[in-house]
This record gives structure tokens, C-alpha cells and sequence, in this order.
């Protein structure tokens, strides 16, 4: 009776062992799966982002977009980098929202082909797209530090930060220009 | 109020060269409604896969805001007297399918619930961002009493948004965490 008492003990020990080992191996394969999805945002990204500086009419959106391909470029190698501290090849997988996202941004600019209100649906585009990045870097980031992976918490944490201010900037030009034609 | 009664009544006339920005807006309002009745199918089925009570819960009283953000559309379509055309959301069809197929794939794993809560941040912010410019566009055109109805579903979003990270963190249960919040934001309201 003890003994099976002792068994039942040690098995049921194990078992919460077992899964806290599965809960933090499932985490970082979770991890892993979410960095290759934005890795592939971001490439679609820098493919994007160049027609959409080209269909701006203001100069100052163009500009603001031609600097944040540039930022995008960068977040590409920083996710790089972070497979790299983790000791993993770096993947990428179809990331399908940010297709829709970006197919939904280019049949906006053709019907607003001409359009004095191009800037505005550029905008609006743009900014779904950056809040679906500080969505994923968002929660990335948050899985990162609960794991303990110090350098990707940094890193994740820095191009955070830049679509927040890529995304601030966007609601200051369209305040700018509404204004302007007030 | 003598103000904001004029604009209402004569805003289409006073503003022509705002045309094609209140074309822009009814387009992207269309998008909006589709995207909340889509969103409404698809709730009920992260809401019954959700393993923790509290993200239940709050999906659940998710759900029936979103039920209450597309009626209010509807109220701002017929406030401005226009009627909806028909539009597909591409993205929140995408969104949702990115969360389906995460849900399927982590449906024995012990981390559902924080991939369930990944996919619906991911779409909580695709609607901060499109009633964030809906809002804007409403502002510049001088549509005040549809800004009120828009700026009540993008608190709302905002909200659930932050309650998903609560949840996430497991910083207190979901009752606190929706007090806390309800404080927070009275005081912050207070504000000029």
C-alpha cells in the first residue's frame, strides 16, 4: 500500500516535470515558428514598401516610407541575428496575413490610382501593417524574456520599437496633411 | 453646438474637396463591417478551445462587442445615409485563417492558450489600426456624431487588446484585471 502510496507519488512528479519540459520545448518551437512567419513578413515587406513610396503624392509620406524600408531592411538581418543567438538556422514560412495585408494594400492604391485621397489610403494601409508587426513582435518579445533568451528580448525589443515609431509617424503626416488642406 | 449641428447638415456640400476621402471612407467602413461579421463566426470556436477560463471568458465577451461593432457600422452608414457597398476583408480573412490553422496545430499543446491569444492580438491590432483611421478620416471630414460611434469601438478594441495581455501574463484574474482597467481608464478620461 505504501509502496504503491510512494509510486503513485513519484509517477504523478514526474508527469508535472514532463510537462513543464513539454510546455517550455512547445514555447520555443511556438517561438521559433512565429520568427520564421516574421521573417517572411519582413521580406514581403522590402518588396512592397519601394511601390508604395512611388505611389505617394506627398513627400514627406514618400520619405517617411523610403525610411522605414530601410528600417525593414534592418529588422530583417536583427531577425537573423536572433536565430543566431538561439543557436537555430534561421527560417522563413509564408506569412499569410501579411500577404493579405499587402494584397489588400495594393488593390487599395489601384482604385485610389488618381485619387487626391491616394496618401490617405496609403497611410491607412501602412498602418495595419505596422500594427500587425507590433502585434508579433509583441508577443515574441514577451515569449522571449519568459524564456530567458536575453539578446533576443533586446533585439525583438529594438525593432518594436521602431514600428511603433514608424507607426506614430504615419498618424503625425496624416494629421499634417488634413490639416494643411483644412 | 450651433457649430457641430451646421457641419453635420451641410458637410457634404460644404466640403466637396473631401469627395474622394468620403468615397475612401465608406469603402473602408464596408471592409470594417465584413470584417466584424467574419470575426463573429470565427470567436465562438477560439472561445471553445480555449483552455483557461479567463480567456474563455473574455472571447466570449468579445464576441458580443464584436456583434455590437457591426451594428454601430451599420448606425454610421445610416447616419451619413449611405448604403454599404459590398467588400470582402481580405486581411481579416487571412488573420483568421493564420488563427485557425494555430489552433488546429496547438490543439493538444500546453501552449494553446498563448498561441490563441498571439493570433487574437494580431487581430484586435488590425482593428486598432483601421478605426484608429477611420476615426481620423471622420475628424477631417467633420463627421462628429460618427466619430462618437467609432471612438467607442476602437476604446473597445484597445481594451481587449490589453486584457489579452493580462490574460497572457496571468498579472491577476480577468475581473481584476477589468476593474483595474475600467479605474484606469475613468481617470485617464478625466483628463482635458
Amino acid at each position: 500500500m505504501k509502496q504503491t502510496e510512494k509510486n503513485t507519488r513519484g509517477r504523478n512528479s514526474t508527469e508535472s516535470e514532463n510537462e513543464g519540459g513539454e510546455m517550455s520545448a512547445e514555447l520555443h518551437q511556438l517561438f521559433l515558428d512565429e520568427l520564421a512567419d516574421l521573417l517572411n513578413a519582413e521580406t514581403q515587406l522590402t518588396k512592397a514598401l519601394p511601390k508604395m513610396a512611388k505611389a505617394a503624392q506627398s513627400q514627406d509620406l514618400a520619405e517617411a516610407i523610403r525610411s522605414h524600408l530601410e528600417e525593414t531592411e534592418n529588422h530583417v538581418t536583427r531577425l537573423k541575428e536572433v536565430f543566431e543567438t538561439l543557436n537555430e538556422k534561421a527560417k522563413s514560412k509564408t506569412c499569410k496575413a501579411m500577404k493579405g495585408l499587402i494584397e489588400e494594400g495594393s488593390e487599395l492604391m489601384e482604385e485610389l490610382k488618381g485619387s487626391s485621397a491616394i496618401d490617405a489610403g496609403l497611410i491607412a494601409a501602412a498602418q495595419k501593417v505596422e500594427h500587425y508587426e507590433i502585434a508579433s513582435y509583441g508577443a515574441v518579445r514577451a515569449w522571449a524574456e519568459q524564456m530567458g533568451h536575453t539578446e533576443a528580448v533586446e533585439l525583438l525589443g529594438e525593432t518594436l520599437d521602431e514600428e511603433k515609431a514608424a507607426d506614430e509617424k504615419l498618424t503625425e503626416i496624416a494629421q499634417e496633411s488634413a490639416n494643411s488642406q483644412a | 453646438m450651433n457649430i457641430t449641428n451646421e457641419i453635420e447638415t451641410d458637410a457634404p456640400a460644404q466640403k466637396p474637396m473631401n469627395e474622394n476621402l468620403h468615397r475612401l471612407f465608406v469603402a473602408q467602413l464596408a471592409e470594417m463591417y465584413d470584417a466584424e461579421k467574419k470575426l463573429a463566426l470565427a470567436l465562438p470556436i477560439v472561445a471553445k478551445a480555449a483552455r483557461s477560463e479567463d480567456l474563455k471568458k473574455l472571447v466570449e465577451v468579445h464576441l458580443k462587442e464584436t456583434e455590437g461593432h457591426a451594428t454601430t457600422i451599420r448606425m454610421v452608414a445610416e447616419s451619413l445615409g449611405v448604403e454599404l457597398p459590398d467588400r470582402t476583408c481580405k486581411a481579416m480573412r487571412a488573420l483568421i485563417k493564420e488563427a485557425v490553422v494555430s489552433l488546429a496545430k496547438h490543439a493538444t499543446s500546453p501552449v494553446l492558450d498563448i498561441a490563441l491569444i498571439a493570433a487574437a492580438q494580431k487581430i484586435e491590432h488590425y482593428e486598432i489600426a483601421a478605426y484608429g483611421t477611420l476615426c481620423a478620416w471622420a475628424t477631417e471630414m467633420g463627421h462628429t456624431s460618427e466619430l462618437a460611434l467609432l471612438t467607442s469601438t476602437l476604446r473597445q478594441e484597445r481594451t481587449a487588446d490589453e486584457l489579452l495581455t493580462g490574460v497572457a501574463q496571468h498579472t491577476a484574474p480577468l475581473e481584476e484585471l477589468i476593474k483595474k482597467h475600467i479605474l484606469t481608464r475613468a481617470t485617464a478620461d478625466m483628463k482635458p
